[in-house]
């Protein structure tokens, strides 16, 4: 027994069960000092290595899709022309309901108080879990606020704060799930994160339709997140395991391990 | 004293490396992993004696990087430097001047104690089963991991025993 107790696949396991015990125990209160401290000391360095793989990762893409180039300009003139008349059209529209909010003594919409924030990490087993931004408590971010991208696309909510970072869950972390809309149909859901892998349109009642192709936004339900931010497109629909409600692969419009900036929803104006 | 500060800034570079720079320079899910890496290679160079407690502060200070629960590198490392310490000396007496082949199977374990146990500790948070499997990816990642994981390791290997001689450090 003496001897056992000396070995070291006994001071192996004795470290890893009390390691185990800490990390079932998870106490955040007492590790979030230690977390925010370490993260403002290494900020500055990650901030800079990021924007420069950023950078040499852009270089690479270019120099390897030149020939895709041509190709790819004469399609987007294309679309261009295309999206040209429909902002005309949307134009015609958002006037129309700006009068209409006017003349119903309605807030404007989708007007936030934003706050800029560069990504300076990601998840580290590159599953697309979570991204690191620059601004922290210091800044007004709290748990909870929606993260977006250019106008409107959301990709993640805060989840851990501290003084000067923050830990944004992405929609294809398993643990964030957000309330939804189909924009064509109205039928509501909600997206969850499928580990890393893509998003799931879920709880989409049997009764309702969806149908391939068709635009998925936030709903507003519940408040958190602002209504009409875009999510992603369905790809595929299929039915749940239990054949209780339908649900469909989204896909997100944009590569988030390639995001730079994101901007912080604090409140909607 | 030096040893430590050396260990120290090395330690906190790869960790910048492998959350600020590997995720966005490869493509997903299939990132090497740089601590790992630097974790096993210092085992091999340092033994288990001289490593262990350095394990424990690379494992706490990657987990408090990563967002991950304190502890869970923790145990991943542990069990990565007792596999090398426990096969290096079983091994080499069998595979005698098959250096190279014993790396490859350090690092093929590594990556998958690694795997399995991030996998688990996601899926024990999620509360589903089926996301272990879903988390723990195809073969054909794991694999393209590996790959990456041997580059690092060599990278690493090479870098740590020339510090190791520029510094003058003792085991």
């Amino acid at each position: 027994m003496q001897k056992f107790t000396s070995t070291k696949l006994f001071k192996v396991v004795l470290i890893a069960a009390l390691f185990m015990l800490l990390v079932f125990l998870n106490p955040a209160s007492v590790f979030d000092p230690i977390r925010s401290g370490f993260s403002a000391m290494l900020l500055p360095f990650q901030k800079v290595f990021y924007s420069f793989s950023a950078g040499l990762e852009g270089v690479k893409e270019f120099a390897g899709s030149i020939g895709q180039l041509k190709r790819e300009n004469e399609q987007l003139m294309r679309d261009n022309q295309i999206l040209l008349a429909e902002n005309a059209m949307v134009d015609d529209i958002k006037n129309e309901n700006a009068i209409l909010r006017e003349q119903l003594s309605l807030l404007p919409r989708d007007q936030y108080n934003l706050a800029t924030a560069f990504v300076v990490s990601q998840d580290p087993n590159g599953t697309g879990n979570w991204i690191e931004i620059d601004k922290g408590s210091d800044d007004g971010i709290v748990s909870g606020m929606p993260v977006i991208v250019s106008k409107g696309i959301l990709i993640g909510r805060i989840q851990q704060v501290s003084d000067k970072s923050s830990q944004v869950i992405l929609l294809t972390n398993p643990r964030s799930t957000i309330n939804i809309m189909d924009l064509e149909s109205g039928a509501k859901g909600v997206a969850r994160g499928e580990y890393g892998l893509g998003i799931i349109f879920d709880m989409v009642l049997q009764t309702d339709s969806i149908s391939v192709g068709d635009n998925v936004i936030t709903s507003g339900i519940g408040g958190e997140i602002p209504r009409g931010l875009y999510v992603g497109t369905i790809q595929e629909i299929h039915q749940s395991d239990s054949h209780l409600f339908q649900q469909a692969m989204l896909t997100a419009p944009l590569q988030v391990p390639k995001l730079q900036m994101v901007f912080v929803i604090k409140n909607s104006k | 004293m030096k040893k430590k500060l050396v260990y120290l800034v090395i330690l906190i570079a790869t960790i910048i490396i492998q959350t600020s720079v590997l995720p966005v320079i490869s493509s997903a899910n299939t990132a090497g992993d740089a601590v790992l890496m630097a974790v096993l290679a210092w085992s091999v160079l340092d033994g288990f004696s001289a490593f262990i407690g350095w394990a424990i502060v690379a494992g706490i200070l990657y987990d408090l990087a990563t967002y991950s629960p304190v502890g869970e590198h923790v145990i991943i490392f542990l069990a990565v430097v007792y596999f090398v310490s426990f096969f290096s000396r079983r091994l080499s007496l069998e595979l005698k001047g098959m250096g190279l082949v014993l790396f490859f199977i350090f690092i093929f374990v590594a990556t998958f104690i690694s795997s399995s146990i991030v996998a688990l500790m996601t899926a024990w948070d999620a509360r589903t089963l089926f996301g272990y499997w879903k988390m723990f990816s195809s073969p054909g990642s794991i694999a393209l991991q590996v790959v990456h994981n041997v580059i690092l390791f060599f990278l690493w290997f090479f870098f740590l025993k020339k510090t190791k001689e520029f510094f003058k450090l003792e085991k």
